[in-house]
């Protein structure tokens, strides 16, 4: 229905291009392995992202090139590394969210019948708004599937997984078909096992001082995050429909001001295009706010899960040494398979050391990660709010002087 | 918080500087209580007789808070004044002293004299001090008088009146419960008897003073303004007990509404003279109000007529003759369709506001546990100054709401509900001129009747028809006179209703921009706060 490119903005955006290219993750640029989403197509219920890589990597047949892949193929990726042994020991990029166009489809919709009832000045202001919002919600998913692309690139061993080379290389189609109803059920399934399964090993208490540390942190700071986000999502929405809400008081002062014989009439007119003015800035206040604090809380709400997750692997793992050690002992009471106990309590042993090793620095670099993050965002989420204040400020002083003047 | 909004902002101080020449010209109001003459105003579009042609409310709470700064005015002026004279006299007492004790020493030989210039100068001294002390008290006592008669100081050559409804008490108990407001007009009218009056009224008076009025008034053409509506719910809310936010905020709006509401009515210059007015503003007893209740026999009664004037409005075909009238109510329609419309947006502004505060709060606190829990000191620290500035951000939110509403929200209701007055003005002037076609169509009849009878030749009847004829023509010229005057009294009122409309809307669009601007500065300084402690993040 609708086809968009990237770059088709209103002016009042454009500003914010830049941003959500990088809004939560602090990148090193790296030569040898580049990756963006040059472009994005928006097809009835489908959105074609085109991956562009540049790399002087030798794996790579061509030092530039392009493929196009949707929203499951990325899923597809990031299970491929979580079902991966080889990753336990590494937080993996949370993978991005489904693009939802749903709800602002059905404002569409909803405008579309309500077509009659309204001025024609007013229908055509709302559809330009509504317009803005798709594309607001348009620009945030691509960049937060170009932000887990990075993620991945950036990572020093996920970077050179074989899947990661397909993904961005192969030009055809990865035939990678969304999970189907049985699919589903069964990924439900196992996420119900595998969260009884979170709680028995979390019980188990760890012999290291910093793992146990960061266990009870993140449980505590991954739930105090949940709600954070949530309550920020209300009060960015209760925002946008105060906005709202004067755009309407403002087209109806306008309609006043037209009909109005007395010296109102200019009174009017002035103060509604006061009011214009300031429901811009305030539904931008409300996009700011939702870009710096709404997405970062969300996005950190699912890399502390992914952290959650790299615990568990670990924990997991520890239970797994611990009862290979006590089937080591056992076969050795008994005096049987001694040698196969002895290999499998090896192996666990390795993958044991291996995970805790990398996990250490996996969460020191979330630590660092995170607190550049939340600077960076809180930095900018206050530097905006006060230039958009100040706008305000200065649109009300000017106004009202002028109808002060007027009097 | 929305406490200090109502007297403040509601509080009229009215100018009149002619009020002498009239109060002297006025029909004095009869004292046979309700069945007096309304009292007429002469015709000029340039209305001199306007008793309130001068503020507007913005000046009136200058004014009102003048009052407090001129007294502190005074009372510096006094001191400062005081103080100088002091100064002045020991400087004064100083060199006199010099002089003579100069004068002394080159006399110093005739020490005769001494005894006399020592006498002189203890004597002049005396006398200096008591000028000085009659001074002192002199302006302590212009201090006092100016302290205790503010209006002296403030408004010398204007006459004033001023209403304020202050705090009420609940009487009764259950269910007959019910809220008395005091009611306290400073006025320096003559038509008054007293200078203060403080009077305790029920809600019920308030709509019997209003009905009074209406029946007097409207179908001269005067636009009275309309009380404040009646609210079961609110008013059940109130009565069962519940301390909670929203009855007191129903009781607040409720009270803010019969200010306006009786501020008003004296605006209005005839409404002012009226003895209901008077009577309802001063005398400590009013008999109860009983038809004002929704199901007594006059409730009805009032229903019924509501439906058949509905009735009779689209039967009535008035042939206008004069644009002006046809222009007026069309304009008037359409502002009442655009008025309505505005009203209900701010409602949901209002109530959307009310929901940001809310949720800015929950999130303040979300973040502040936030804050808590992060193990980082500095980022835990700027969380926790993150989540002050969200709280201190809700509740400016919920003061915007509140300035929405007092200023914006009632506002256009109360216009909403002027202007359905004025339609019903506009209505009746539709009405007296059914009366009158009617008159015409009888006396025709009569005329044809008479006719009739000449053919006949019934001598006695004709007599008969030709008295009823005399009286349909008498009829017929009152009716048309009826129907001049009341279109005369509307274009005066409208006039003057549209020059209280720019006045008001002017003044409360102008305060509530002022405090947009306020919550605007009050955010950058509470971001500028922040600022620095986001950037100390290491």
């Amino acid at each position: 229905m609708m086809q968009e490119g990237l770059d088709d903005g209103p002016d009042f955006l454009s500003e914010e291009d830049r941003g959500p290219r990088a809004v939560n993750v602090d990148l090193q640029t790296d030569a040898t392995l580049q990756v963006d989403i040059s472009d994005a197509l928006s097809e009835r219920d489908k959105v074609k992202f085109t991956v562009h890589t540049k790399s002087t990597l030798p794996n790579f047949k061509q030092n530039e090139f392009s493929v196009v892949r949707q929203h499951e193929e990325f899923i597809w990726l990031h299970d491929s590394f979580v079902e991966s042994e080889e990753y336990a020991g590494y937080i993996i990029p949370p993978a991005p969210p489904r693009p939802d166009f749903d709800a602002s489809r059905e404002k569409l919709q909803k405008l579309g019948e309500g077509e009659g009832s309204m001025t024609k000045e007013e229908f055509t202001k709302m559809k330009q708004e509504l317009e803005a919002e798709y594309l607001a919600i348009f620009k945030k998913t691509v960049a937060m599937h170009e932000v887990f692309l990075c993620r991945v690139a950036a990572h020093p061993v996920l970077r050179k997984d074989l899947n990661f080379h397909v993904f961005l290389e192969y030009n055809q189609d990865l035939s990678v078909r969304g999970k189907n109803k049985k699919e589903k059920l069964e990924d439900f399934f196992k996420n119900v096992v595998k969260s009884a399964d979170g709680v028995l090993v979390a019980g188990v208490k760890d012999v290291d001082d910093f793992f146990e540390h960061e266990k009870t942190f993140l449980l505590e700071y991954h739930n105090r995050v949940k709600d954070s986000s949530a309550k920020s999502d209300r009060m960015i929405r209760s925002h946008k429909s105060a906005a709202d809400d004067i755009n309407r008081i403002a087209s109806t002062l306008y309609t006043l001001g037209t009909q109005d014989s007395t010296d109102l009439c200019k009174f009017f007119l002035k103060v509604s295009e006061l009011f214009e003015k300031t429901r811009k800035i305030e539904a931008r206040v409300a996009a700011d706010e939702d870009l710096k604090l709404a997405d970062l809380l969300k996005y950190y709400l699912r890399e502390s899960q992914a952290a959650k997750d790299l615990l568990y692997r670990r924990g997991r793992a520890l239970v797994d040494y611990e009862n290979a050690n006590k089937a080591l002992d056992k076969a050795r009471a008994k005096n049987k398979d001694v040698l196969q106990a002895e290999t499998t309590q090896q192996v666990c042993c390795q993958k044991f050391e291996k995970i805790s090793e990398s996990a250490k620095q996996e969460l020191i670099d979330f630590k660092t990660r995170r607190v550049a993050a939340f600077r960076k965002n809180l930095v900018e989420l206050a530097e905006l709010e006060l230039k958009h204040a100040k706008g305000n400020l200065q649109l009300l002083q000017s106004c009202l002087g002028v109808l002060k003047g007027d009097t | 918080m929305w406490f200090s909004w109502s007297p403040v902002a509601w509080c009229c101080l009215v100018s009149s500087p002619e009020a002498a020449r009239l109060s002297a010209e006025d029909i004095s109001p009869s004292s046979n209580g309700p069945k007096a003459e309304p009292v007429l105003l002469d015709d000029d579009p340039d209305d001199p007789d306007d008793l309130f042609a001068g503020l507007t409310s913005c000046e009136s709470i200058e004014l009102s808070k003048c009052y407090q700064e001129q007294d502190i005015y005074s009372y510096t002026v006094c001191v400062c004044v005081c103080v100088y004279i002091t100064f002045l006299s020991i400087l004064i007492n100083f060199y006199v002293c010099v002089c003579m004790y100069m004068c002394i020493y080159i006399y110093i030989y005739i020490y005769i004299y001494i005894y006399a210039f020592i006498y002189l100068y203890v004597f002049f001294h005396i006398y200096l001090f008591v000028c000085f002390l009659f001074i002192y008290t002199l302006f302590y006592i212009i201090y006092l008088f100016i302290k205790i008669d503010h209006s002296f100081l403030c408004i010398c050559a204007h006459m004033s009146i001023l209403i304020v409804i202050n705090f009420f008490v609940f009487l009764g108990d259950g269910m007959n419960a019910y809220m008395v407001y005091k009611v306290l007009t400073k006025t320096s009218l003559s038509i008054f008897s007293r200078d203060e009056v403080c009077v305790k009224r029920r809600f019920s008076d308030f709509l019997g003073l209003h009905s009074k009025l209406a029946s007097k008034y409207m179908h001269m053409g005067y636009i009275v303004p309309p009380a404040p509506e009646k609210s079961i719910v609110g008013m059940t809310k109130v009565k069962v007990g519940k301390e909670d936010l929203s009855s007191v905020e129903f009781v607040e709006k409720r009270r803010s509404a019969l200010e306006r509401y009786l501020l008003r009515t004296v605006k209005h210059p005839a409404l002012l003279k009226d003895p209901d007015v008077l009577q309802f503003l001063e005398s400590s007893e009013l008999p109860r109000a009983v038809s004002t209740q929704a199901l007594s026999g006059a409730g009805i009664l009032r229903m019924v007529n509501k439906a058949a004037d509905a009735v009779n409005k689209m039967t009535i075909k008035m042939n206008e003759s004069d644009a002006w009238f046809e222009e007026k109510q069309q304009q008037f329609d359409n502002l009442d369709v655009q008025l309505r419309k505005l009203h209900a947006s701010v409602e949901s502004l209002v109530c959307h506001r009310r929901e940001l505060s809310v949720n800015t709060a929950s999130f303040a606190k979300s973040a502040a546990m936030l804050g808590n829990s992060e193990d980082h000191t500095a980022l835990s620290r700027a969380l926790s100054q993150l989540a002050e500035v969200e709280e201190k951000i809700d509740q400016l939110h919920q003061d915007q709401a509140c300035a929405d509403f007092y200023l914006i929200s009632e506002l256009l209701g109360d216009y909403v509900r002027l202007i359905t007055a004025v339609k019903g003005v506009f209505d009746q002037r539709m009405k007296t001129w059914a009366k009158c076609q009617d008159a015409q169509v009888m006396l025709q009849r009569k005329r044809e009747a008479e006719a009739k009878l000449q053919h006949a030749n019934k001598p006695d009847k004709l007599q008969q028809a030709k008295d009823e004829i005399r009286e349909w023509e008498g009829k017929v010229q009152q009716g048309e006179r009826d129907f001049e005057q009341i279109s005369k009294n509307i274009r005066r009122e409208v006039g003057r209703f549209e020059k209280d409309r720019v006045k008001d809307f002017r003044v409360v669009i102008i305060k509530y921009l002022e405090s947009l601007v306020h919550t605007q500065q009050q955010l950058i300084k509470y971001w500028e706060a922040f600022l620095p402690e986001a950037k100390a993040i290491a």
